[in-house]
């Protein structure tokens, strides 16, 4: 569970954002004033992410920033993320060059969409740690798993598969629906990703073959469709047949690389 | 000779039938079946003709004429009819020059044969009734066999032609079967078959007319299925026609009057009745003149609708497949650019960093934005799906109320949120699409109020659930009132951001409404007075009414 700080001075804002970020899954701590915020972090230096207010009392929000990045105390690969009410584009540029790891404009977000904004930040930043921790090498080792992936157009093979490939995974690429069956069968493969259209055949076909096989019907199948409102899309994700579904369009490559692992039950 | 009442029953049946064929040949000579008809009315008016006068004429030579007249007459006829037939069914043989002459040379050589040659008729006799007979001569039952033969064949390549033509045009081909077939029934029950039990019995007169003017039937049928096939004007010509003849009837009349009072009487009779057939006349030429321009506006219309609705649909499916297109290189942008901050090609600079999040903002947006326009097209073709499921409504409510008093405080503005004591029973309904309307209605509330705030206000009673937005904003003048909920009307936008995001627009709310049984209105005292936007939904809907159902258990 990602452990935020809060750094808020409105306390009808505070308490919405509190409350919407909690019943998301974080533990939140509010504080109102910037010296509030240093000692906070001080006492307790474990926190995934700050949510830095820039007007607040007693230290201003660009005050606690530069403290944070230039005391040595404080850890230097906290995640600081600033959000004021302020559209000016040079407080921006200004919380960047000080150190800030993101900028969100208040105005821009409605309470729902921050939680979500601040999902992707933590994501991002758990994953950015995880690259660094292995500079150097260019993927993690191979896993010994295979993975069919079944899909036409090359940029998602490009874009999903590498991401996939990195995380240690072997991945078969296959364009057309009939050689990705055949394939399945001939050769052993721990877990199909399919795409739900396909030039010769449905994404439900290629479920359905699958399935009725023998010999590839304990595969876990892995459905990446482009919208849930096209025939009858939302039907076969909720069938049995379908492991897991996502939208192409919301899922990043690194999320899948997730959700795969937790097929395997690997940590990522 | 003096006019009886057969005399003037053959002169209008001549008389229509030489009208009509006149008329028909008019309207269109070029048309083949134009010609064949006009061909068959007038070799039909001289068989009746020379039927007729046969046995009327008292000079013997006379009669004798009349007679092969007759047979030459028949011959016409016959070959007429096939090749009215030929036509009718629209047999490209015929249309050829020399194909088509030999209908008329063949007969023609039949009529020189009876005239000039004792091979088909050799002679005649008076017979004890009075009636003149023919005597066949070597060729006589050859005669008979192609007389009879050819206008039955003409009805064989009606029902051919009537198996290959398309539906529409299926209608003339019936009529004029009706009418030949008739005909030629009668003719060859009065003339060929009974003729022996006829003749000698005292009704002999009445079937031989009977047998004579039955050749209008086909001239009827044909002429109608002729008629039918045009336009309107033929409608008037026809009436005028009839009137014309009931007019020359009643003018007969005048000279058959037996005394003065009669001629007094009848002709007055006759200059009435001309003054009321013009009025009549008339009037049926204006109405039927009108009809057909209406005929032709409405089927002008018609087409104008049929380009209209395939646009439409071409715009739906355009914005259809523009955003299908459109995901595809969005998600590779989302997708690489996430792997990019992440540092999975190598670390990136803070500077860069932050630029690449703003990509990934904007993108999202875009994304967004192409799942709005796809479900503008869902939504006009139909094809939008609706889940319903019992919801509470407050909650979705409430929610809403938390993300938009943040917002409203940013540009310091008031927001309430009212609701009743009794709490709201959760009932049916599509609450994702519920919720998009209510946040749209919001959200506009707050774009156009500068000063003061926004209160959402849900109320119910027994039959029905009503959130009403009022803010104290910019309002909308009375005309504008009726026309915000029309497609890709928007107001003009005055306010920055749209912060939530769906943008979808008062149109859409509009269709979400309905497809619940319920409705949106808005109401406003005028410009700078502020409005409310109410949506009402009832809490059981119809059947009937609204969307289809996709229940989610």
């Amino acid at each position: 569970m990602a452990k935020i700080l809060l750094v808020e001075d409105d306390p009808f804002i505070a308490e919405i954002y509190q409350r919407k970020l909690e019943s998301s899954g974080f533990q939140v701590v509010n504080v109102a004033t910037g010296k509030a915020a240093l000692k906070a972090i001080e006492d307790d230096p474990v926190y995934d992410l700050v949510l830095l207010d820039l007007v607040i009392p007693e230290m201003g929000g660009m005050e606690v920033l530069r403290e944070l990045r230039t005391n040595g105390k404080y850890p230097a690969d906290l995640r600081i993320v600033v959000f004021s009410n302020l559209s000016d584009p040079e407080d921006r540029k200004r919380a960047v060059e000080l150190g800030a790891n993101g900028f969100m404009q208040k105005t821009e977000y409605t309470p729902t969409k921050l939680v979500e904004e601040v999902s992707r930040l933590l994501a991002l930043f758990a994953e950015q740690s995880r690259n660094a921790s292995r500079e150097g090498a260019s993927a993690f080792p191979a896993n010994g798993k295979r993975i069919l992936f079944i899909e036409d157009e090359p940029v998602f093979i490009d874009m999903f598969g590498q991401r996939l490939s990195q995380e240690g995974y072997e991945i078969v690429p296959h364009g057309s629906g009939t050689t990705a069956v055949e394939a399945a069968e001939r050769e052993h493969f721990d877990l199909i990703i399919t795409d739900a259209m396909l030039p010769n055949m449905t994404g439900q076909e290629v479920i359905e073959r699958i399935k009725g096989n023998e010999k590839t019907r304990h595969i876990p199948i892995f459905l990446l469709s482009a919208s849930l409102e096209e025939a009858e899309m939302d039907k076969l994700a909720e069938s049995p047949d379908v492991f897991k579904a996502f939208l192409k369009t919301q899922i990043t490559p690194t999320e899948l690389a997730r959700e795969v692992n937790s097929v395997f039950e690997i940590k990522s | 000779m003096l006019f009886t009442g057969d005399m003037v029953f053959v002169l209008i049946t001549s008389f229509l039938l030489f009208f009509l064929g006149i008329f028909v040949f008019y309207k269109d000579s070029k048309q083949y079946i134009n010609r064949s008809f006009f061909y068959l009315s007038l070799s039909i008016l001289s068989w009746i003709l020379s039927r007729y006068f046969e046995d009327i004429v008292s000079d013997e030579q006379l009669r004798a004429f009349y007679l092969f007249s007759d047979f030459a007459a028949g011959a016409f006829f016959a070959f007429s009819i096939l090749l009215f037939c030929l036509d009718i069914a629209k047999v490209k043989a015929v249309e050829r020059r020399f194909f088509r002459s030999l209908f008329f040379l063949v007969p023609g050589l039949i009529a020189v044969l009876i005239y000039a040659t004792p091979f088909i008729l050799s002679g005649y006799e008076i017979n004890r009734d009075g009636i003149i007979d023919p005597i066949y001569g070597v060729l006589g039952s050859f005669y008979d066999i192609v007389v009879t033969f050819i206008p039955l064949s003409g009805i064989g390549f009606i029902i051919w032609g009537f198996r290959r033509s398309p539906e529409r045009d299926r209608a003339r081909y019936i009529y004029s079967l009706i009418g030949i077939f008739l005909t030629l029934s009668i003719i060859l029950l009065t003339n060929v078959i009974m003729v022996g039990a006829i003749e000698g019995s005292g009704n002999y007169h009445i079937y031989s007319i009977f047998g004579i003017f039955s050749p209008i039937l086909i001239v009827l049928f044909s002429g109608y299925s002729i008629i039918r096939y045009r336009i309107f004007n033929t409608k008037i010509i026809a009436t005028e026609t009839l009137s014309f003849i009931i007019l020359l009837v009643t003018f007969l009349q005048v000279f058959l009057s037996e005394d003065m009072y009669q001629i007094i009487v009848r002709g007055i009779i006759f200059l009435s009745m001309t003054v009321l057939i013009g009025m009549l006349v008339k009037s049926v030429d204006t109405e039927i003149n009108r009809k057909e321009e209406l005929q032709e506006i409405a089927m002008k219309l018609a087409v104008a609708n049929e380009e209209l609705r395939k646009l439409d649909n071409t715009k739906s499916e355009f914005i259809s497949i523009a955003s299908h297109q459109l995901r595809t290189p969005l998600t590779a942008i989302k997708g690489f650019l996430s792997l990019v901050l992440e540092g999975s090609y190598g670390k990136i600079s803070a500077e860069v960093e932050d630029v690449l999040n703003k990509v990934y903002s904007a993108n999202s947006h875009l994304v967004e934005l192409v799942e709005n326009l796809l479900n503008i097209s869902r939504i006009e073709s139909g094809r939008i799906q609706y889940t319903f499921a019992k919801a509470d409504i407050t909650d979705t409510i409430r929610e809403l109320a938390d993300a938009f008093s943040v917002v409203a405080k940013g540009r310091k503005l008031d927001f309430a949120f009212v609701h009743p004591e009794m709490p709201v029973p959760p009932f049916l309904m599509d609450s994702q699409k519920i919720r998009e309307v209510i946040s749209n209605m919001i959200d506009n509330a707050i774009k156009y109020t500068q000063q003061g705030g926004v209160t959402v206000r849900l109320s119910h009673d027994r039959e029905k659930v009503r959130v009403a937005v009022s803010d104290t904003g910019v309002g909308i003048a009375p005309e504008e009132l009726s026309v915000l909920f029309q497609k890709f009307r928007r107001g003009k936008d005055s306010g920055k951001v749209n912060v939530s995001g769906t943008g979808l627009g008062l149109y859409v709310g509009k269709n979400f409404a309905e497809a619940h049984g319920g409705r949106i209105f808005v109401e406003s005292d005028g410009v700078g007075k502020g409005s409310t936007f109410t949506l009402e939904l009832p809490f059981r809907i119809e059947k009937g009414v609204g969307a289809p159902k996709a229940e989610k258990a």
